[in-house]
């Protein structure tokens, strides 16, 4: 997903590349226009959701959503990209039009385009670590993204691994990811990786021998042979590594 | 090339693949996935500026020394050498890598 900055001084996404990925759908053009708080003529779009009118704000001849403070509640920090910070709301008021954080949608694109280093590591999964996830709304299905991936399982990924030796919980994730599954050719996103690893263990933890780590805990590896399915895990079931094959 | 760059080029190298029967040759990669994961961690804190002991950057052979061995063991059929090659072959960009910092 591409991003620019708004003229607020806050990055949003690209309109056309948001569409692909999300369930906010607006239609292909302009149903009329309209005049913004600041006096300015943008252009309305009908909402495909609630069948109402919304309007989008034009900043330096880019056509963008337009969010202003009373749109969204509260801010998730911010976000680092190409070395840039960038401040971001926490989400949308009106869950007619959207209300996964835009930060999550950062993640879930760079998950599902398998390019997470388009991130920067840190900083976008401590501010996922460290913040609680909006549930999804009364009589609102659950958001899906391609891939199948939902927001709730974002929190299974940081609660279903295991540092070790690593500084961060998302610095070992990903490193396996990229390891065992990425540059194995394979397309499985970081969800589904997780959820192998942990039906592996659960199925197979019988199989398990004693193993210390490497930061003087006590672990388990399960092999079940040669071109199978294998792990390393800690004693109460958190991923240490996983492989396919 | 320089210690970042090396490092990025050695995380998009696939971790070798379990493909031998051979018990022994499994401890020895069970052992390897160990010290990679161990390795790398602590190249990413290095890289990210955090405090470590020099001493953790040191490469240790041991690994290197029973694939040596298990490769020359004229004993072990030669599909569990070729794997050992491949597992040889991916702990010296382990070392390669630490020899770089080192320096």
């Amino acid at each position: 997903m591409a991003w620019k900055l708004g003229g607020d001084g806050r990055l949003h996404p690209d309109p056309y590349t948001w569409n692909n990925i999300g369930r906010y759908h607006h239609t292909p053009g302009p149903t009329g226009t309209t005049t913004d708080e600041n006096g300015n003529v943008v252009d309305t779009y009908q909402d495909p959701i609630t069948g109402g009118e919304y309007y989008k704000n034009k900043v330096g001849g880019y056509t963008v959503p337009y969010y202003s403070d009373e749109d969204v509640e509260g801010y998730a920090d911010g976000i680092v990209i190409s070395g840039i910070w960038y401040r971001l709301p926490g989400k949308y008021k009106d869950a007619g039009v959207e209300y996964i954080p835009l930060y999550e949608r950062v993640f879930l694109d760079a998950v599902n385009s398998g390019n997470l280093s388009s991130l920067d590591d840190m900083s976008y999964w401590e501010m996922i670590r460290r913040t609680d996830f909006p549930e999804p709304i009364m009589g609102m299905p659950p958001p899906i993204v391609p891939g199948g991936v939902q927001i709730k399982a974002l929190r299974t990924i940081l609660k279903s691994w295991s540092k070790v030796n690593w500084r961060s919980v998302s610095s070992a994730v990903k490193y396996h990811y990229s390891k065992h599954v990425l540059n194995q050719g394979m397309r499985n996103n970081l969800m589904q990786y997780t959820d192998d690893a942990l039906k592996f263990f659960n199925t197979n933890k019988h199989l398990g021998k004693e193993v210390m780590l490497r930061d003087g805990s006590m672990g388990m590896k399960i092999r079940l042979g040669p071109n199978q399915p294998g792990g390393i895990f800690t004693t109460d079931g958190r991923i240490v590594s996983f492989w396919y094959y | 090339m320089a210690i970042k760059e090396l490092y990025s080029e050695f995380c998009k190298t696939p971790f070798p693949r379990d493909i031998s029967e051979n018990e022994n040759l499994a401890d020895i990669l069970h052992d390897l996935r160990m010290y990679d994961d161990y390795t790398a961690a602590t190249i990413d804190k290095y890289l990210s500026g955090v405090n470590i002991d020099s001493s953790e950057l040191v490469y240790d052979n041991t690994i290197e020394t029973q694939l040596i061995e298990f490769i020359l063991d004229a004993n072990n059929l030669k599909e569990d050498v070729s794997a050992a090659k491949q597992y040889l072959q991916y702990v010296l960009r382990i070392k390669e890598i630490l020899a770089l910092i080192e320096k």
